[in-house]
């Protein structure tokens, strides 16, 4: 039984979301929260077909290994547990659990299925920073949620995070573009995954998680994918003036309507004397 | 003193005027726009869409759930490069243009660059290509240059909805998009960040820049924007990937 809790970064990440979500989110998005829950424990390891529970009630059937199902639930604290297929809290004991993780309003965050390092199922809270980024750029996640030993991730072959554990993990914001993804045992050539092409879109979080089992020979990577964060360009400056005939002109309007209001403020001054 | 004198309010209401008369004194339309026919498809810009490669059958919920699911995907699939081939060149019949469009990223001020040569077009290279089936794809050409005369969008805003946009792609093959929308933005209201989504179904946006020339800061003072819909005869480059 473990005891995530979200409160602290939780509440930094929505702060973080605030500027960018006034516009875009709708109204109610405060009171409500997205959280994504990976199935990321191997097959044949007694998880294949589970349901989750959320406060006793379903929040995800039939959910199998290898996939992410996101869900918009409402703000508060949640007790959350996994069951074996077709099992409800009334007539079992879940194979996981996690209490009183708190949710605030307008995070978004992934909860994890996995294996921890040693091998035994596990449950992980992350915050997802959906912070909005500049044009031109992408966010990187990496998450390190498999039964394996420390590793360094690396981008066209350079080291970006070095010796992460499970559960870690680190982020960096890139310039958008194509890039070849690695995972090697950390502080060494040899490497356990990829390398494999990832596309890193302009204003998108992409969540990198090496899961499974260096022990079973199943470690693998799966992908969280996050869009529309971008604040876009700052602006398209596609003149130069050169068919501009008169560019005084404008200047002249705003003359008249200088003198024009400039009169009616005289006439009001003097009518209020 | 416990009233402003008629000189400050003369100063003061010539201010506001100068700044009417930068953007042309151009009230019409509502909103944000400074000038508006037809209309863009509505794009959701949301930051919590999830997205990878496969949808999956969202599962059925009890009607009494607090909880709504946005889907199931599978997150073995990681996101592969795009390889749908940019578009070469764009052709607008109605205003006699046909040109190249290059690829263009941004500037140091996190502008998006404009082709020199302002017979020429560019293609926002963070952008969605064309039939590729979701996002805005973004072309941008000069109205003129500093001593070039008219530039390739010069005539932009005159096209009306119904005109035909037509992009060629590296592979030769050719998509063809029906405007929509003309739209006129003061430049400080332009919604760049709807523009360059690159979620909502496939559009073509055209920008240049329009208003009058405000001689001081060398650049025009709205940005004028075509949004333009695939027609329905592309529907097997979609199916091309």
């Amino acid at each position: 039984m473990i005891r995530p809790t979200l409160g602290r970064v939780g509440i930094a990440a929505a702060a973080l979301a605030l500027p960018l979500g006034l516009a875009a989110v709708p109204a109610q998005a405060a009171d409500m929260a997205t959280v994504s829950v990976l199935h990321a424990i191997p097959e044949g390891s007694g998880a294949d077909v589970v349901d989750v529970f959320a406060n006793g009630d379903l929040l995800i059937d039939n959910f199998t290994p290898g996939t992410l199902e996101t869900v918009e639930v409402p703000a508060g604290t949640y007790d959350l547990a996994v069951f074996g297929d077709g099992q409800t809290p009334d007539d079992a004991e879940p194979v996981l659990a996690a209490e009183a993780v708190e949710v605030p309003g307008g995070v978004n965050a992934t909860v994890t299925a996995n294996l921890d390092a040693e091998g035994a199922p596990a449950l992980n809270v992350f915050v997802n920073d959906i912070s909005a980024m500049a044009a031109g750029e992408a966010r990187l996640i990496v998450r390190h949620i498999a039964a394996a030993p420390a590793v360094d991730v690396l981008a066209d072959g350079t080291v970006i995070f070095a010796d992460v554990t499970n559960p870690n993990e680190g982020a960096v914001v890139v310039p958008a573009g194509d890039y070849e993804a690695a995972v090697n045992l950390a502080g060494t050539d040899t490497t356990v995954l990829g390398p494999a092409p990832l596309m890193l879109d302009e204003g998108t979080v992409t969540i990198a998680y090496a899961w499974g089992s260096a022990e079973q020979e199943n470690l693998a990577l799966a992908t969280q994918v996050i869009t529309d964060l971008s604040t876009g360009p700052e602006g398209v400056p596609a003149g130069g003036g050169s068919s501009q005939q008169l560019p005084l002109m404008a200047f002249g309007i705003a003359a008249l309507g200088a003198l024009a209001i400039a009169g009616a403020g005289a006439r009001l001054a003097a009518t209020r004397r | 003193m416990t009233r402003p004198r008629p000189a400050l309010l003369v100063l003061g209401a010539g201010a506001l005027a100068l700044g009417l008369g930068t953007v042309g004194i151009a009230t019409a339309g509502s909103g944000m726009h400074v000038e508006s026919v037809g209309a863009r498809p509505a794009v959701t810009v949301e930051a919590t869409s999830p997205t990878t490669t496969e949808e999956y059958d969202v599962p059925r919920e009890t009607p009494t759930s607090p909880y709504r699911s946005l889907g199931r995907v599978d997150a073995t699939q990681l996101p592969r490069p795009d390889r749908t081939p940019r578009p070469v060149g764009i052709a607008i019949p109605a205003i006699d243009v046909r040109t190249d469009v290059d690829v263009v990223g941004l500037d140091e001020r996190d502008q998006v660059q404009v082709p020199e040569d302002v017979a020429r077009t560019g293609w926002y290279r963070f952008s969605a290509k064309p039939g590729s089936g979701s996002g805005s794809i973004v072309i941008v050409g000069h109205v003129d240059g500093i001593d070039q005369g008219a530039g390739a969008f010069y005539d932009l805003r005159a096209l009306r909805p119904g005109d035909t946009v037509t992009l060629t792609r590296a592979d030769d093959r050719t998509v063809a998009y029906e405007v929509v929308a003309r739209e006129i933005f003061s430049k400080s209201k332009v919604p760049l960040r709807e523009l360059f989504s690159r979620s909502g179904p496939e559009r073509l946006t055209l920008i240049t820049c329009g208003g009058a020339f405000d001689p001081a800061a060398l650049e025009y003072t709205d940005n004028i924007v075509v949004t333009a819909v695939p027609v329905d005869s592309n529907a097997e480059i979609g199916q091309t990937r």
